[in-house]
């Protein structure tokens, strides 16, 4: 889809519930494994998805096109999400120590699989652990950087920050993380 | 850092959809849809009256701060200079020194005449200090204060009001003297201290307009030395003496101006 045609879509969603959908349909998977790569859980991750898409409905008739992607606006709003849930659970619960859901609920075998498709990635998983200690401002730019493969100028739309600003967080927070490893 | 960088680029991240989770919230999105429309009618609607009060307001205030008192000041202007009895004052010299809008009345304050500011005259010029002394008293002339009706477009009523006189507080006194002390030379001898000429202002003050002297932080200050006399201005906020003038040579029998 181009932004023509996104643009299109974007009006006709602010009339029309299934434009609306075919919004929702295109922008899923990226803001799900937007979340998912900042959290590292899935449960969480639903749960911030799903905030996230309320938001965006709830919203919509301030959106103004700029001639950027849709899914800006969509990653700007995932990206204040997953802020929000870090703050109110700072010092609550450490992440690593988030309870397995199987201890709680009885999940469809669905999120059993996606669990342990999730520990496959163990790599990615070590990493994640790492960034997510790092202040929430390091944690957001790394994420989208290197995980998302955004670029500097996109990355400042989603935030709404300054490019000049996105390249000294994301030299700070690598030069945090790199210490980080080094010392462990 | 470039091993870490390296690292960061080339980890592989997990691509995991829930497509139960993607149904369920596509179902709940659509099902609110409805809903929340009715609610970004009912903000954008209350959005663009809240701009529009905003506007409204903004202009009510720029009217009735910016271009309304100036529109009546210019008008309470043109009422007075038209009044036979105010005419004639500005005929006879007097100006019109300060305007003023309350409560949909102006004020006008007149100044039947320029005040006069003491100076010593110069004596190459003129006779004995002494002698002259007498003339050169400021005088305080009266000003007059106009109410304008500017509903009826006419001048309601002229009251002459006697300016108060400005007089030294007793830490401007202590600060004059010790000013004088430090920059006049010792021998001189100090024969005046002239407080400043105070121009005349209206000041509204709880709904009403005061006739009050705007004061300047400034004494003129005529000594003498031997024969010779002289004028400065002490400057109180500066703490110094500027402007000093040499008035002239006096006769001995006119000194003191007795």
């Amino acid at each position: 889809m181009d932004l023509n045609e996104e643009k299109e879509l974007v009006k006709k969603a602010k009339k029309d519930p299934e434009a609306f959908g075919k919004l929702y349909d295109q922008y899923y998977s990226q803001i799900f494994g937007y979340i998912l790569k900042r959290v590292a859980n899935l449960d969480i991750a639903q749960d911030i998805c799903s905030e996230t898409f309320l938001k965006a409905l709830k919203n919509l008739w301030k959106f103004k096109w700029k001639g950027i992607s849709f899914s800006f606006w969509l990653f700007r709003i995932a990206n204040n999400e997953v802020s929000n849930y870090f703050r109110k659970n700072k010092n609550k619960i450490p992440l690593e120590k988030i309870p397995e859901p199987t201890s709680f609920s009885n999940p469809s075998t669905e999120i059993l699989e996606a669990e342990e498709k999730l520990k496959e990635y163990q790599d990615f998983l070590k990493i994640q652990k790492r960034i997510s200690k790092l202040e929430i401002k390091y944690q957001e730019v790394i994420t989208l950087r290197f995980f998302e493969k955004k670029k500097i100028k996109e990355i400042a739309e989603i935030l709404g920050k300054r490019e000049g600003t996105i390249k000294s967080l994301l030299h700070r927070g690598l030069e945090k993380l790199r210490k980080d490893f080094e010392t462990k | 850092m470039e091993d870490l960088t390296e690292k960061l680029e080339k980890v592989k991240t997990p691509e995991i959809e829930i497509l139960s989770h993607k149904g369920k919230l596509r179902q709940i999105l659509l099902s609110q849809y409805q809903r929340e429309r009715k609610n970004w009618l009912f903000f954008s609607i209350f959005q663009k009256l809240a701009f529009t009060g905003l506007g409204l307001i903004l202009i009510f205030f720029v009217f009735n701060n910016l271009i309304y008192p100036n529109y009546s000041l210019a008008k309470a202007r043109e009422i007075a200079l038209k009044d036979p009895q105010i005419k004639a004052m500005i005929e006879k010299g007097g100006m019109i020194k300060d305007l003023q809008i309350v409560k949909n009345q102006a004020f006008v304050l007149i100044q039947t005449a320029k005040e006069e500011i003491v100076t010593a005259p110069q004596i190459a010029e003129k006779k004995a200090l002494g002698i002259e002394e007498k003339a050169e008293k400021k005088e305080e002339r009266p000003v007059a204060l106009a109410e304008i009706n500017l509903k009826e477009e006419k001048v309601a009523k002229i009251e002459k009001i006697v300016p108060p006189v400005v007089q030294f507080t007793e830490k401007e006194k202590e600060k004059i003297q010790e000013i004088s002390q430090r920059e006049i030379p010792k021998e001189a001898e100090i024969k005046e201290v002239i407080p400043p000429s105070s121009e005349l202002k209206l000041i509204k003050k709880e709904g009403k307009i005061q006739v009050l002297p705007e004061k300047k932080e400034e004494a003129t200050i005529i000594y003498q030395i031997d024969k010779g006399r002289w004028q400065g201005k002490i400057n109180l906020k500066e703490e110094k003496l500027e402007e000093i003038e040499f008035l002239g040579e006096i006769e001995n029998n006119a000194t003191n101006g007795k």
